[in-house]
């Protein structure tokens, strides 16, 4: 019995590992994304006041 | 089959095994140069995979698995090896101080785009008390770049201080003058520094970290970019920014040959940079400050984070 409980508590620690791990990505891939539609916006409204100064 | 299953239950579920074999595979996966993101984070965590690898060992001499513990201490010497000798680039310290010629400072600091812009006043105070000849912002705001403008006084050349910037972009401010200033799309700046009548070039770069295949891909792009105009300049370079690799990483080691750029790692006094929130010794150096040959490192620390998610990284240099 005792040592299941050793299994259990050595299989925790490495899904604890892989998970912040996988975490960690997770979080990095959404600020990456959320970055990228900023620099998207950002471009958008740069061409649109670039339009307007030759425009005027 | 139930004697199969009898050599598994012995083999893998043996007391320790699991974590045994787990940090085989960790070890095993950080020595390589991978191309998939997931074995990619593995490489840059080499020194804490070897903090855990020590501390494995105890836990198995605490269960008298004998031989477990000698192979597993054998491991994290091959690994610790590995790491010291695979970065040749990584050692360009002068140790001696009689040998320092001129001196440039430099701050490189990931500000963190949530950063609160009421920070900007202790991110002042640090700059004006460590003094630095060039300092480099990334991941600002627009309301922190407006608060980064106050410090043209003190730097009186930038890389296109007043024209917005992209949250990836680098902005370099300098007490010395700057010429033939270049922002690309790759979230490259290049810029030449003017220092006592010779040119040095300053590459200004934030990596991109690949949580998802493009992503990582992307990086990929932005390092053999990286490659290109580095071979194509003949002046001395410094290279300065949030790289996404730390120096456990064999990319790492890869890029500084290919490059023939230098830097210098200490793993006695560790300058980690990211996550400010973990301590110091637990934390990785993403951000990094590289130079070619004729520089020499003098010193190097990191400061309080002011809100980041970075600390900021401090390197004298000699030249």
């Amino acid at each position: 019995m005792k040592h299941r409980v050793f299994n259990l508590i050595e299989l925790l620690i490495v899904v604890v590992i892989i998970g912040i791990l996988t975490t960690v990505g997770m979080i990095i891939s959404y600020k990456t994304d959320k970055f990228q539609d900023l620099n998207k916006k950002f471009d958008r409204q740069k061409e649109y006041k670039e339009r307007l100064y030759n425009q005027g | 089959m139930k004697d199969n299953l009898a050599f598994i239950d012995r083999t893998v579920f043996k007391e320790g095994n699991i974590l045994f074999f787990f940090f085989l595979i960790a070890c095993f996966f950080s020595r390589l140069d991978s191309k998939i993101f997931f074995i990619d984070i593995f490489s840059h965590l080499g020194f804490q995979i070897l903090i855990g690898g020590i501390l494995l060992f105890f836990i198995l001499l605490f269960l008298k698995r004998f031989w477990a513990s000698v192979i597993c201490i054998f491991v994290c010497i091959i690994f610790a090896t590995d790491i010291l000798l695979s970065c040749s680039h990584c050692n360009a310290v002068l140790k001696d101080r009689s040998q320092i010629r001129n001196k440039l400072r430099l701050i490189s600091f990931n500000i963190s785009y949530e950063n609160s812009v009421e920070n900007f006043n202790n991110i002042r105070e640090m700059i004006l008390s460590e003094k630095p000849d060039i300092v480099q912002f990334q991941e600002f705001s627009s309301q922190m770049q407006d608060k980064i403008k106050t410090l043209r006084s003190i730097f009186p050349y930038s890389t296109e201080l007043n024209k917005p910037k992209n949250p990836f972009d680098s902005l370099i401010l300098s007490k010395h003058p700057l010429t033939n200033t270049k922002v690309d799309d790759n979230h490259v700046v290049t810029t030449n520094l003017i220092l006592n009548e010779a040119e040095i070039s300053i590459v200004g770069i934030h990596l991109l970290v690949g949580g998802s295949k493009k992503v990582f891909n992307d990086a990929l792009q932005q390092i053999s970019y990286l490659k290109t105009i580095v071979s194509n300049t003949n002046k001395n370079l410094i290279l300065l920014g949030d790289l996404n690799m730390t120096s456990t990483s064999k990319r790492f080691a890869k890029f500084l040959k290919e490059t023939n750029l230098y830097t210098y790692t200490s793993y006695k006094n560790i300058t980690s940079t990211w996550p400010a929130f973990l301590p110091n010794f637990l934390g990785i150096q993403i951000d990094h400050i590289l130079f070619s040959n004729n520089f020499k490192m003098i010193i190097k620390k990191t400061s309080n984070s002011f809100g980041s998610v970075h600390r900021p990284l401090i390197v004298e240099l000699s030249y």
